[in-house]
């Protein structure tokens, strides 16, 4: 089972990506099979509503956080989700509030499961939430195996290049690629997510 | 799930706005070894049973459930207005909008009964039920604000 955590901050775009992300890899010639693992930080989920109206298989966990409080959760879910799917493919979809790294680091201590992450980082909202919550925003970046620097449809030219650099800066030397989720994203970027996680 | 403790002896308590005193403060060692310290707490409101605030880390949630009996656009409009002034009084109290997200469900009942071997009657419900169901996150607000802006522009629907 192939592994990616999809991680970012709270509304930039991981369920845009998501949706995506799951319809091209299911959409490869030998037809893969993907489940979605769904963490929402409230009591009700809206997320996993749009996921499986697009007909897409889907366990949700709610109200708790898998990066940290909602640990065990997260493994319980992987291990049913191996068992009753067997799938080529699983993507775990953080809350905006989990650092993916710690649910890498879980995965891989526990159930010795490897995992790529693709994180996702806000252009238009990047320099607000680098002063609210500078720490926590950079730290969500931290291990990220590629990163799509979102919403650039909605951020000014001068707004993006500082939001790429510094976002680069905090990658570690990941590939970061500004796109519009709205959009078509680039075949490419799955295709060099997807062999990250071979 | 979040584990919800009450009145744990050892810990300092909280009183909730509700007048109970809930508090969950626990050191834990995670899965991958090393030790975290979590803060988390569940708000028992009593005031609105549509209204449920969880914290964690620096994040205050409300979810919020939302029975509409109007005709989906006026639902549409009472729920965006909801969002809008949640979002903008945020804001003016100086805290961040996170996210703030809801799902519009629309439905309509229907009622089956027989009282023989041979019938079943069939009753449709005289209205459709919208249901609005989601989550106000933000930051730099105390549980107490964000509960009070919740409840303030909660669309009185029902």
């Amino acid at each position: 089972m192939k592994t990616i955590i999809l991680g970012g901050f709270l509304g930039s775009g991981k369920t845009t990506v998501l949706l995506q992300l799951a319809k091209y890899i299911t959409g490869k010639p030998d037809f893969p099979q993907v489940v979605i693992l769904e963490n929402e930080i409230g009591e009700v989920g809206v997320d996993n509503e749009i996921l499986e109206g697009a007909a897409l298989a889907v366990e949700s966990v709610f109200s708790g956080c898998i990066c940290c409080t909602g640990a065990v959760d997260l493994i319980d879910a992987v291990q049913t989700i191996e068992s009753q799917y067997e799938p080529d493919w699983l993507i775990v979809e953080a809350t905006g509030m989990a650092q993916p790294s710690s649910i890498q680091t879980n995965l891989k201590n526990i159930l010795g499961l490897d995992s790529v992450i693709l994180a996702i980082a806000d252009a238009s909202r990047w320099s607000k939430l680098m002063i609210a919550s500078p720490v926590f925003v950079r730290n969500q970046l931290e291990g990220a195996g590629l990163v799509l620097l979102t919403k650039t449809d909605k951020t000014d030219a001068d707004a993006l290049a500082k939001a790429y650099e510094e976002v680069k800066q905090c990658s570690g030397g990941a590939q970061v690629y500004p796109v519009c989720a709205l959009d078509p994203i680039n075949e490419k970027i799955f295709e060099e997510l997807m062999s990250k996680a071979e | 799930m979040e584990e919800v403790k009450e009145n744990v002896p050892e810990k300092e308590h909280e009183e909730c706005c509700c007048g109970h005193e809930h508090h969950h403060d626990h050191d834990e060692h995670g899965c991958c070894g090393h030790e975290h310290h979590h803060d988390h707490e569940r708000h028992h409101h009593h005031r609105h049973e549509n209204i449920e605030i969880t914290t964690h880390e620096d994040s205050v949630t409300a979810s919020v459930k939302i029975t509409f009996r109007e005709d989906r656009d006026r639902a549409e409009v009472l729920l965006r207005s909801f969002m809008r002034a949640v979002a903008e009084e945020t804001e003016a109290l100086g805290g961040t909008i996170g996210h703030i997200k809801f799902f519009l469900k629309e439905s309509r009942g229907s009622m089956f009964s027989m009282t023989d071997t041979e019938e079943i009657q069939k009753k449709n419900a005289t209205y459709t039920e919208l249901r609005a169901e989601g989550v106000a996150i933000v930051l730099g607000l105390t549980p107490e604000q964000l509960e009070e802006i919740v409840a303030v522009h909660y669309p009185g629907a029902v």
